[in-house]
């Protein structure tokens, strides 16, 4: 086994990291502030190819394989969470499922607008519909060439700035997720109104929108993939975002604790140093130790993607793995920091506010913890219930 | 063993859940956001005794000592932590340093006024460069005549935009340091050459005022010296302990209230087409919170009886405090979990206690302070003596 | 004014009920008291109309919930609180309570106001403030929504009428009950609270013997016969469409039968 990044990879890597220093860092704190999406950052980034990666130079991507994308969101996640998953939930989820099951024509349309700044959503959770991804209640009707889409989706990423929607709606409602078909809806569709934007408790910058669709007519030609064919596709998408989400989680849980290392070679107490301390260093450890596992799973689970093998269930691990790993060492830091992790002045505590919600999107850890068993389960014969 | 509450206990729990959940609870979103609670509401507060809880009546207070505090700091602190906080800093600190040593004359000048809320207080010792480690403070009291003239900064002082007296630990014998130099001052804080910096801005606890507090050659009169000159190092060490016990109290409130919420969340809310309280990944996270509570519980009031009775209770007032804070974590975060999505969402009220409650495992000596004070009472006991 | 009186009635907290229209149970889930809610509004009525220098007697009829109400209102600031102990004796309904309380106004003396609570929450009942009235031969107003003493002498007690409110002038004595969430009930203080509750002296306490009534005097007027329970409740109706609104004006006067 070569576990070693190839030399594009390891050039990737340091212009990643070059990027991420010069153009990502120093708006962190603001975006957290001002809650603004970075659109200017965003473009600068598809400047570069970032908002692309993974797509086929052909659509106007960087032709990025799986593990070379992972190092990009790990990257950008240790110094701004928020911005990696705006540009991660738009890569994975958006422009990879039109990727996945476009049509030639829909590919050439809409990929290289979104490999070039414009942002896209994936439009699948509703107020009824969170962790029961399938118990969706938005309609797609078909009339004469078009489909009527009916419903309303919630805590849709990206959902106010972003030009093309992937929204996925029953076109069969008596056969549930047998009967989920995918459609691309651009933004400006009559009929689609973008609401209420979620105030969240970090990733501030992220902005996340709950989506009405009133009588809203799509295209025939929009369908995404086959009719009644979405779910297989979202469960794609699953494993896609769950890697990314994965990867961010591990450049999280990197910088929380090169904060907390920083501040205990440099915070007094009782005469020394606190990285003296044997509590504080217990704590650095076991971080680093968790972290190093992380990387691991990640690189592992990106290789699988890329060499073209079954990667669902080690993305759902990788990826509560990672949740918590980049929660327990933002944790762990703060405290590292004492009083000061509490103060707005110091970045930790924005960073323990932002992996919060890792632990949620993409899949709760309890719904990952349910896809690993349901497949282990599986191998014995036996199909459990969540 | 009686495990009951008194009649009174009883009863004054039960205005003060009244009063929190009618007065507080509706405003804590208001307050998180704007950083200030009404004026108007902590006066009330103040005119129903709130404010002096645990103290006798002889000096204005309630007289519901220790046990009636801890009660008081468990509700309020269901409500609206940050109020709980600025309430918890004025009695459990600020006017308890005054209660346990100042002298009666001192006392019947100061304490009135306090237990009505008339006048609010604060507790200064952290500074910059004495946060764990309390003993290495700087700020200097230097006697001339009748007055000791205070110099010098504290750091993080909760109530210190807001207060009306200030009980400073200074430093009056450099020769011997913190430990067996520095004197407890009640400082006014109208008096020339003392100012408070702005409020910290904080992760949480938004509406409990933080701030700098400076101090250029501040005249305080010697009658101010709280207890000994020399002893101000076992007093504020002292009120540290005890303060101790009702923070456990406090965190005791908002594990509970998670609680509460996600009780309520999993009987209203269905996927997979049932309630989520019939899935066993919920219902053995509520167990969890719910064991761990009645754990807290147990030992916070047991702890309480101790401090009224009379009893040693140091090691126990650290356990309440380290146990608490991290329950509290740990319960808030399961609830906020169990909330899903709604839990990130800033237009619910559970990431608002997620992020108040975070400071508990940190100030009032950090959780790693509390396990060597701890350490240091278990080692004691066998002839071990340890040293942070 | 002479003394107020104010009657304490405290009923089981209804959230420790569970009403389970399709079993035709009540189900006690656990055993709590609270103070008849419209008793605290005129517990409230009449501490604000006493004013600092007013009295103000409060009066309960049971054992240890009535004790605990009446130390509550002693730690909100009624002067005096009296409990008329009736453990062991007969259960009284509105006509046996009518009687005690009578002997007790008497026995207060100088009373010129008695208020309480318009309802009682878990009875349903409320006659016991008309009998009262109609036994001490008062006069009698119902549902205040405020009592202030007049210029000219007298109380008056605002009252709703049809469109708004109207003022009843009365002469006192008077009985008159109040009308539930019509103020502010105040808070008791802690000081208070820890006085009153650790306080035996607090709450005066009266034998049925010491009005001189025996258990044969306070029979019951009425009794139970059973517990009879609204339906199920269905499920709901959705009306959709262009002519939602007249499918709802159909369907709205047979919903209402």
């Amino acid at each position: 086994m070569d576990f070693a990044l190839t030399e594009e990879q390891q050039m990737f890597r340091d212009l990643f990291r070059d990027f991420a220093e010069k153009e990502v860092a120093p708006l962190a704190e603001h975006n957290d502030r001002t809650e603004e999406p970075p659109i200017a950052l965003l473009k600068r980034a598809a400047s570069q190819g970032f908002m692309g990666a993974t797509l086929p130079e052909q659509y106007g991507g960087a032709g990025m394989d799986f593990l070379t994308y992972c190092l990009l969101v790990e990257a950008l996640a240790r110094h701004c969470l928020a911005t990696s998953a705006a540009l991660g939930i738009h890569t994975m989820l958006s422009a990879m499922t039109i990727l996945d099951a476009g049509t030639e024509t829909q590919k050439q349309t809409y990929l290289p607008r979104l490999a070039g700044g414009e942002l896209g959503t994936f439009a699948l959770t509703e107020p009824e519909a969170g962790s029961d991804a399938g118990a969706l209640q938005t309609r797609a009707v078909r009339d004469d060439g078009h489909f009527r889409l009916d419903g309303v989706k919630s805590w849709v990423t990206n959902g106010g700035p972003a030009s093309v929607h992937v929204v996925l709606a029953l076109t069969d409602p008596g056969a549930q997720r047998h009967g989920l078909s995918a459609f691309i809806v651009d933004a400006k569709t009559p009929g689609l109104t973008v609401g209420h934007r979620e105030p969240t408790l970090g990733m501030r910058s992220l902005d996340i929108r709950t989506l009405y669709f009133d009588d809203c007519r799509v295209a025939a030609d929009n369908l995404l993939g086959e009719l009644n064919q979405g779910w297989p596709l979202v469960l794609r998408a699953f494993n896609r975002v769950r890697l990314s989400l994965a990867a961010a989680a591990l450049g999280a849980a990197e910088g929380a604790l090169a904060l907390g290392v920083k501040f205990a070679v440099e915070r007094r107490q009782f005469g020394a140093v606190i990285a003296e301390k044997q509590a504080i260093q217990n704590y650095v450890a076991d971080c680093a130790i968790e972290i190093e596992a992380l990387r691991h799973m990640v690189e592992h689970t990106a290789w699988l993607a890329d060499t073209g093998q079954e990667y669902g269930p080690q993305a759902s691990m990788a990826k509560y793995f990672g949740a918590r790993v980049a929660h327990e060492t933002a944790n762990k830091m703060l405290q590292v920091h004492g009083g000061y992790g509490f103060s707005d002045e110091y970045a930790i505590s924005r960073v323990y506010r932002d992996v919060r919600a890792l632990r949620l999107l993409g899949g709760t850890d309890e719904m990952q913890r349910y896809a690993v068993a349901h497949d282990i389960f599986q191998d014995q014969g036996l199909k459990i219930q969540p | 063993m009686d495990f009951t509450f008194s009649p009174q206990h009883v009863a004054l729990r039960q205005m003060l859940r009244e009063f929190c959940e009618q007065e507080l609870a509706p405003r804590a979103k208001e307050v998180d956001r704007t950083g200030l609670q009404d004026p108007a509401i902590l006066r009330w507060m103040g005119e129903l005794g709130m404010f002096g809880i645990p103290f006798s009546q002889e000096y204005g207070g309630a007289g519901a000592g220790e046990m009636g505090y801890c009660i008081l700091m468990e509700e309020l602190n269901r409500a609206c932590p940050s109020t709980a906080t600025i309430i918890g800093a004025h009695i459990g600190i600020a006017a308890m340093s005054l209660y346990l040593d100042g002298s009666p004359e001192l006392k019947r000048r100061y304490m009135p006024d306090l237990c009505a809320g008339r006048t609010i207080g604060a507790f200064g010792l952290t500074e910059p460069g004495a946060g764990s480690d309390a003993a290495g403070i700087k700020l200097r009291a230097t006697l001339e005549g009748d007055s000791y003239f205070l110099d010098g900064q504290k750091m993080w002082i909760t109530n210190g935009p807001i207060a009306d007296v200030i009980m400073v630990l200074a430093v009056t014998d450099p020769a011997l340091g913190a430990r067996g130099g520095a004197t407890c001052f009640v400082v006014e804080t109208d008096w020339p050459g003392f100012s408070a910096g702005k409020p910290e801005k904080k992760m949480g606890l938004h509406g409990s005022p933080t701030s700098l507090l400076n101090f250029d050659e501040v005249r305080v009169p010697k009658e101010n010296v709280i207890g000994q000159v020399g002893m101000g190092f076992v007093t504020f060490m002292k009120t540290l302990d005890i303060g101790r016990v009702s923070l456990g109290a406090a965190t005791l409130g908002g594990a509970s209230v998670a609680l509460d919420a996600s009780l309520r969340w999993v009987k209203a809310r269905s996927q997979f087409g049932r309630p989520i309280a019939h899935m066993q990944s919920i219902q053995f996270k509520l167990a969890d919170m719910a064991t761990e509570i009645e754990a807290l519980r147990a030992l916070v009031y047991r702890t309480a009886w101790l401090v009224d009775s009379g009893r040693p209770f140091v090691r126990e007032a650290g356990m309440c405090k380290l146990l608490g804070s991290e329950t509290a974590s740990r319960c808030i975060d399961r609830a906020l979990q169990i909330h899903g999505a709604l839990g990130v969402s800033r237009d619910f009220h559970l990431e608002r206690g997620w992020r108040d409650a975070r400071i508990a495992e940190i100030f009032e000596g950090t959780n790693e302070i509390q396990r060597i004070v701890i350490a240091s009472e278990l080692l004691q006991e066998i002839g071990v003596r340890i040293h942070p | 004014m002479n003394t107020i009186v104010v009657v304490l009635r405290p009923v089981r907290d209804p959230a420790g009920f569970t009403v389970n229209r399709k079993a035709q149970k009540i189900f006690s889930n656990r055993e709590g008291y609270i103070l008849n809610p419209s008793d605290r509004n005129a517990l409230e009525a009449a501490l604000a109309l006493a004013g600092p220098e007013g009295e103000v007697t409060v009066v309960a009829l049971g054992g240890e919930p009535a004790l605990e109400a009446l130390r509550m209102a002693r730690a909100t600031g009624a002067g005096r609180a009296i409990c008329v102990v009736t453990a062991g004796g007969p259960a009284l309904d509105p006509f046996g309570a009518t009687t005690v309380l009578q002997r007790v106004i008497n026995h207060i003396g100088a009373v010129d106001l008695v208020l309480l609570g318009a309802v009682v929450l878990d009875s349903d009942s409320a006659q016991v403030g008309a009998r009262l009235a109609a036994a001490l031969d008062w006069a009698y107003v119902d549902q205040a929504y405020q009592a202030n003493t007049l210029a000219q002498g007298g109380l008056g007690l605002v009252v709703a009428a049809p469109r708004g409110f109207r003022l009843v002038a009365v002469d006192l004595p008077a009985v008159a009950t109040i009308a539930r969430d019509s103020n502010q009930p105040r808070f008791a203080s802690a000081a208070q609270i820890v006085t009153m509750f650790s306080n035996p002296d607090a709450v005066e306490t009266l034998t049925l013997a010491d009005l001189d009534l025996d258990p044969a005097d306070l029979t019951a007027a009425t009794a139970a016969r059973g517990e009879s329970f609204p339906p199920e409740r269905t499920l709901g109706q959705t009306v959709k469409g262009d002519d939602g609104v007249r499918q709802f004006a159909d369907t709205l006067p047979r919903a209402l039968i």
